[in-house]
């Protein structure tokens, strides 16, 4: 498939850097963009719950949830986490 | 009769999940300020007669206007204001925005949240329901709320308390 893709400012001079970095080519490097983008969706599509608990018990961290999934995704179970056991704390508190 | 102030974000998702109707088996009073009896009215006006509306007058609602002038929800704003006013130790609010918010804002984490779960905590003590993540699921699937703050939290509360 070809594509024509508009990119800011901001993502041009991005791009470029990479190119120098990664001594690639832009469609190499698109195509690892999406790539990396797919993956990170799919894992928080199919396993959100998985990564909360290794979360919840301290398996994982939150700079690892930023690398395996997207940044939505990973500031969901961040800030639910601190919240659902604070709810926790709660009831348990008043029982 | 123990009391807890409720956001409109749960009661709807418990309307959709067809719970509102134990609200009545809780044991507990329901509480809801002005600006949320009016959000509900403009959706769903079942939800009214499970629940005591407690309009916020003067000192009260200065205070909760404070909190929507840093960009707080007027619903989740009088509902923070009134349970403090109630000597409540939290608020119920499955709000993603207002979860957000809270976890941003330092000056708000005083203020204490559960989540629909908690409810699903008191139907399953009180044998009302008997699979709590069916319930979940059902909840979750039904407002959108899959891969939010709500899901993680709602679903941390319920295997922090041995679900």
């Amino acid at each position: 498939m070809k594509a024509t893709i508009v990119l800011d400012k901001n993502t041009e001079k991005e791009l470029k850097e990479l190119l120098e970095l990664e001594k690639t080519s832009k469609s190499k490097l698109i195509r690892k963009a999406v790539n990396d983008l797919y993956l990170k969706e799919k894992r928080a599509k199919e396993n959100f719950l998985f990564f909360v608990d290794l979360y919840r018990n301290n398996v994982i961290d939150k700079d690892s949830l930023f690398i395996l999934l997207p940044r939505k995704d990973a500031e969901a179970i961040i800030i639910g986490t601190k919240t659902g056991k604070e709810a926790a704390e709660i009831v348990k508190a008043g029982s | 009769m123990l009391r807890l102030v409720v956001d409109s974000s749960t009661l709807f998702a418990l309307e959709r999940a067809d719970l509102i109707k134990f609200l009545n088996k809780t044991g507990y009073e329901i509480i809801i300020p002005g600006s949320v009896k009016e959000e509900i009215v403009k959706d769903s006006k079942g939800i009214l007669n499970k629940v005591k509306i407690e309009p916020l007058r003067g000192k009260s609602l200065k205070k909760s206007k404070f909190l929507e002038n840093i960009g707080i929800g007027k619903g989740e704003a009088q509902c923070c204001i009134l349970a403090n006013k109630l000597k409540l130790d939290f608020i119920i609010c499955d709000d993603r925005k207002f979860l957000r918010q809270r976890y941003l804002n330092k000056d708000l984490e005083k203020i204490k949240i559960n989540g629909f779960a908690f409810f699903l905590d008191i139907f399953i003590k009180k044998k009302i329901i008997k699979d709590v993540w069916e319930y979940f699921n059902k909840i979750i699937k039904l407002t959108n709320w899959e891969r939010s703050e709500v899901e993680a939290a709602n679903y941390v509360f319920l295997k922090e308390m041995g679900y």
